[in-house]
């Protein structure tokens, strides 16, 4: 009997032991996680132009260990969501988001999304004398140090009006005596979706237009400023929602993908400073402040005036916020490349020669224009932007069939369409085993309705063609190659190659089609690896990477989306 | 002796002693042992406070934000259970948002709480909020520190600009106009120059919402009236006012912020690409001198207007009944700390002239004393002093002044 019960006792001890163990197992399981808070935590969430977003979730980490409380005893916990800065704004006005905190990528977005709410919700969504810049970084030009070094760099001040003649010139860089590199191939963001488009158009508008404040619609209508604007957009090799993108991209592809594109002095820094990605670069870049003046991207936090905002909630908008510009927080902004809002904080290193970044640059800021006068440059934008000259290349393989991928991806294509401008042009080439044209090179305005109507009828069978199909596509497109438009191809496949005879894999075909720098004119191919596992995914991903592109992960979720993302180049 | 006896004793004598004390505290006493009670009651009384959190929300112009926030640090180390929240804010646009609290509002300004402390940049911010109350709503002001207005410019472009206008007197109003106008249009390439710096940018605060704005526009004014003397309202609605006034305010086309201070840490964030000049106080100018080394290269110069004025910064206490005896004392307590030899000796390193007279301003332990600041353009001499008008004229300025710059 005593046995027994020292046996019992045993037992519930080594139970008590193993419950320990489950529930410390548990507890290093959701380490790596933040832990929950309390179910009566005040959230303030944060929606931020993603360019920042390295420094915003480090700090905020600091923030939310930090367990600060309202005056009333709640517990603030900050949630940070980066989103593009128009977008972001706009997830407001829509009420799709509700933050209690909002800092696009700087003040041009303010009157653009307070436009917005005004027509929308019937008055301002934020008052901009409350915003507080959080950091800052000039909007500047990338790119490869020797050849800004061909342009003067760094004795001559450059500008958007030397980009411009050698946009437009016939020669490319042979004018400067380098025609190894070709044509200047040229990049900004897209206008509706990044902060960084919507500066590039501005700053375009004000050099067309030789002033640097009080610009006004009268002057954007003005043919001169119509003829500077196409002209310099005709070098854009492609547009896309992310700053970012262009900076790492650049990076990774070298000389052949761009010879320069508009980003923040912080990606300059980035690319130079950081080992992994410096390692990787063709050449060193430096930041290009150009000439004519320009934005100086402040990144203001607003706190919306909107129903939803109670007085405790703006309060614990406000700490949050006030935590952001302290010292230490605004000491970390500089590992990040960005200049600290408080000026108090020097700009020592990494703002340094090596990292191509000059901290008494730049000399000349142009003025936020009018409401009005950014949707006159907008709207020129929107008709002067380059063209696209595109071919879908669509898998209708019989394993599209399954998982009512078909129907999805047949939706995202269509949705597709929908984003594309009337002038554009689009070709169809359903593939399996062989290239089918479903329709060639119609122009997207008048013929719109009939493009979604075939997609939405596609129908599955057979196997998969991929880089034949690829380099059908190319040949083609390149038979009908327009030098005034964005040529490129959107490829998306669910399966990996079972069928083609004249490229047994990627490597060779691009070896054939990638890019160089002589190309008179760039096929830049987009992929979408449909539903795939890695094996079926790696040679999508050089394909993307050695056509100027870029690559998409896709499942039967996310096509829609993905097909939206893409849209967003052109 | 039985111990019944000995405790009726006892209480019997203690009874006997505050009979006496009570006596003895209602006799009449002399002026200075009153004022020596007073002063221990209401060393009572903070003591009872120390005893408690109190949050002390103290509205300010912005300007003199890192004066105030050192200070209060300084403030909170010795009275831990006080709480000195600082909310910047314009000091016309505070005044505004002040003149609309009633005695039953809980909360002011789209739902801030009432601040127990205010203090605008100008003594003129005061008068019109107690106008519009009817009432001395702010109460119990001391003036805590003061400020000449200044032009305030990064050293390349005082250069350049100076040396081309020597003979017309340097950096003045006239000549700033004459830059801004035809046929200069305020290029760089024009008035001696980096062609590089594109058009002259030169930032002020809205006179409608900052009091240093009132001020530019004070300077402005006298600028054009070329005296001392105040303004008489027939002078400012004569149309060639206006249309000075209109001149200046299209030039100076920068959008004008809010606020003094926000306006300087934007010029020193953003550096000589966006300001070339801003005017505004002048202790700014000081606060930001190294800071502009640090971060740009290059210091600042001060010019004064030839007709000035100061910012008085006076400190009141919001008179309204959501604030507890409590925050109420705890305001007069801060108020004391900040005009204390060792905080007005702090406001002259943040470049402040200190209101308190006894600590003095250009001596040699003084900030304001430094060969760089004076080299810097820093002086005793700030202009002629010009007399204000009064309040009435003061608001037909800011409407002549909406209407030529809309």
């Amino acid at each position: 009997m005593q046995k027994n019960a020292f046996g019992l006792r045993r037992a519930a001890l080594l139970l008590t032991l193993v419950a320990l163990i489950i529930s410390a197992c548990g507890g290093s399981g959701s380490a790596d996680q933040p832990p929950q808070p309390p179910p009566d935590a005040l959230r303030v969430l944060f929606t931020y132009g993603s360019e920042k977003d390295a420094w915003v979730k480090a700090v905020t980490q600091t923030f939310n260990s930090s367990n600060t409380r309202t005056s009333g005893g709640k517990l603030i916990v900050a949630e940070p969501v980066p989103v593009g800065s128009v977008e972001g704004g706009m997830d407001i006005v829509e009420g799709r988001t509700q933050p209690a905190l909002w800092s696009p990528a700087s003040r041009l977005t303010l009157p653009v999304i307070n436009d917005a709410n005004l027509q929308q919700n019937g008055a301002a969504l934020v008052n901009d004398n409350e915003c507080r810049d959080l950091v800052i970084s000039p909007t500047v030009i990338m790119m490869w140090r020797p050849m800004a070094e061909a342009l003067g760099y760094p004795q001559n001040q450059i500008g958007w009006s030397d980009l411009i003649a050698l946009a437009t010139s016939p020669n490319g860089w042979a004018d400067y005596g380098k025609p190894q590199w070709g044509r200047f191939r040229f990049g900004h963001t897209h206008p509706d979706f990044s902060n960084s488009g919507l500066q590039s158009i501005v700053a375009i508008a004000y050099a067309a237009t030789g002033k640097q404040r009080g610009l006004t619609p009268e002057d954007i209508a003005k043919p001169e400023t119509v003829q500077f604007m196409r002209e310099i957009e005709s070098s854009i090799a492609h547009y896309g929602r992310s700053t970012g993108f262009f900076g790492n991209a650049m990076g990774q592809r070298g000389t052949a993908y761009l010879s320069a594109a508009v980003v923040y002095e912080n990606v300059v820094i980035e690319n130079n400073n950081d080992p992994q990605k410096r390692n990787r670069l063709e050449f060193p870049v430096v930041a290009i402040y150009p000439k004519e003046g320009t934005f100086q991207t402040d990144h203001p936090a607003c706190i919306p005036d909107m129903p939803y905002m109670t007085p405790e909630l703006r309060e614990a908008a406000e700490i949050y916020r006030r935590f952001l510009l302290a010292e230490p927080q605004q000491r970390r902004a500089l590992e990040f490349g960005f200049r600290p809002a408080d000026p108090a904080i020097a700009l020592t290193a990494p703002f340094t020669p090596e990292n191509g970044v000059d901290p008494l640059q730049p000399q000349n800021t142009l003025a936020v224009p009018s409401a009005a006068t950014i949707r006159a440059i907008r709207e020129l934008w929107g008709q002067q932007k380059r063209p696209v000259n595109l071919t879908m290349v669509f898998d209708v393989s019989g394993s599209m069939r399954e998982r009512n991928r078909m129907e999805n991806a047949r939706s995202g294509a269509a949705a597709f369409v929908d984003q594309l401008g009337d002038k554009d042009r689009l070709t169809l080439i359903a593939f399996n085993d062989k290239q089918t044209v479903v329709f060639d090179n119609l122009e997207v305005g008048s013929n719109r309705e009939r493009m979604k109507r075939d997609i939405l009828s596609l129908i599955p069978s057979g196997g998969t063609a991929l880089f034949d199909s690829i380099a059908f596509a190319i040949e083609r497109q390149q038979s009908t190659l327009n030098r005034e438009a964005i040529n490129a191809l959107v490829v998306m496949t669910d399966g990996e190659d079972t069928n083609s005879t004249r490229f047994r894999d990627a490597a060779s075909l691009m070896d054939r089609f990638g890019m160089t720098a002589e190309s008179p004119a760039d096929v830049s191919i987009f992929t979408i690896g449909y539903d795939l596992n890695d094996s079926g995914l790696r040679p999508l991903r050089t394909i993307a990477e050695r056509g100027r592109g870029a690559f998409y992960q896709g499942d039967i979720g996310n096509i829609r989306d993905v097909y939206l993302e893409i849209s967003t180049f052109f | 002796m039985p111990r019944s006896r000995i405790l009726f004793l006892a209480i019997l004598g203690v009874a006997v002693i505050i009979v006496v004390i009570i006596a003895l505290n209602n006799q009449p006493v002399s002026p200075e042992v009153q004022a020596q009670r007073d002063a221990t009651a209401t060393m009572a009384a903070r003591n009872a406070l120390l005893a408690n959190t109190t949050t002390l929300i103290v509205n300010y112009g912005t300007e003199k934000r890192r004066w105030l926030e050192d200070a209060a640090t300084r403030f909170e180390a010795q009275h831990p259970n006080i709480d000195v929240q600082l909310v910047g804010q314009g000091s016309m646009e505070s005044y505004r948002a002040l003149s609309a609290v009633t005695d039953s509002s809980t909360t002011y300004d789209r739902g801030k709480p009432i601040p127990a402390l205010w203090s605008p940049g100008g003594r003129i911010q005061v008068v019109m909020l107690n106008a519009d109350q009817g009432r001395d709503f702010a109460t119990q002001c001391k003036d805590l520190v003061l400020s000449p207005l200044a032009f305030i410019m990064w050293e390349d472009r005082a250069n350049a600009f100076e040396s081309f206008y020597k003979d017309r007197g340097g950096v003045t109003f006239d000549n700033l106009e004459d830059a801004l106008s035809a046929p200069k249009n305020g290029r760089w390439s024009e008035i001696g120059g980096d062609p590089n710096w594109g058009l002259l940018k030169i930032g002020y605060t809205n006179p409608n919402e900052s009091n240093g704005g009132f001020m530019f526009l004070m300077a402005l004014t006298h600028a054009y009236l070329d005296r001392t003397a105040e303004a008489t309202i027939a002078e400012l609605t004569d149309p060639r006012f206006a249309e000075y006034a209109r001149r200046i305010a299209r030039a100076i086309s920068i959008e004008p912020l809010n606020s003094s201070g926000i306006l300087m840490d934007n010029m020193m964030r953003q550096g000589p690409a966006t300001y070339d000049m801003v005017i505004l106080h002048e202790a700014l100018a000081i606060e930001n001198y190294q800071i502009a080394i640090d971060r740009h290269g290059q210091p600042l110069r001060v010019f004064y207007p030839q007709y000035n004025l100061y910012s008085e910064h006076p400190l009141c206490l919001i008179d309204h009944p959501s604030l507890t005896a409590q925050q109420r004392e705890a305001a007069l307590l801060f108020q004391d700390f900040l005009l204390s030899r060792e905080i007005q000796e702090l406001a002259r390193v943040y470049g402040y002239r200190p209101a308190v007279t006894d600590v003095p301003i250009f001596v040699s332990d003084s900030p304001f004393n430094e060969a760089r600041l004076r080299e810097a353009g820093i002086s005793n001499n700030i202009g002629q002093t010009l007399v204000q008008p009064d309040g009435n004229t003061l608001k037909q300025l800011l409407t002549i002044w909406n209407r030529a710059v809309n």
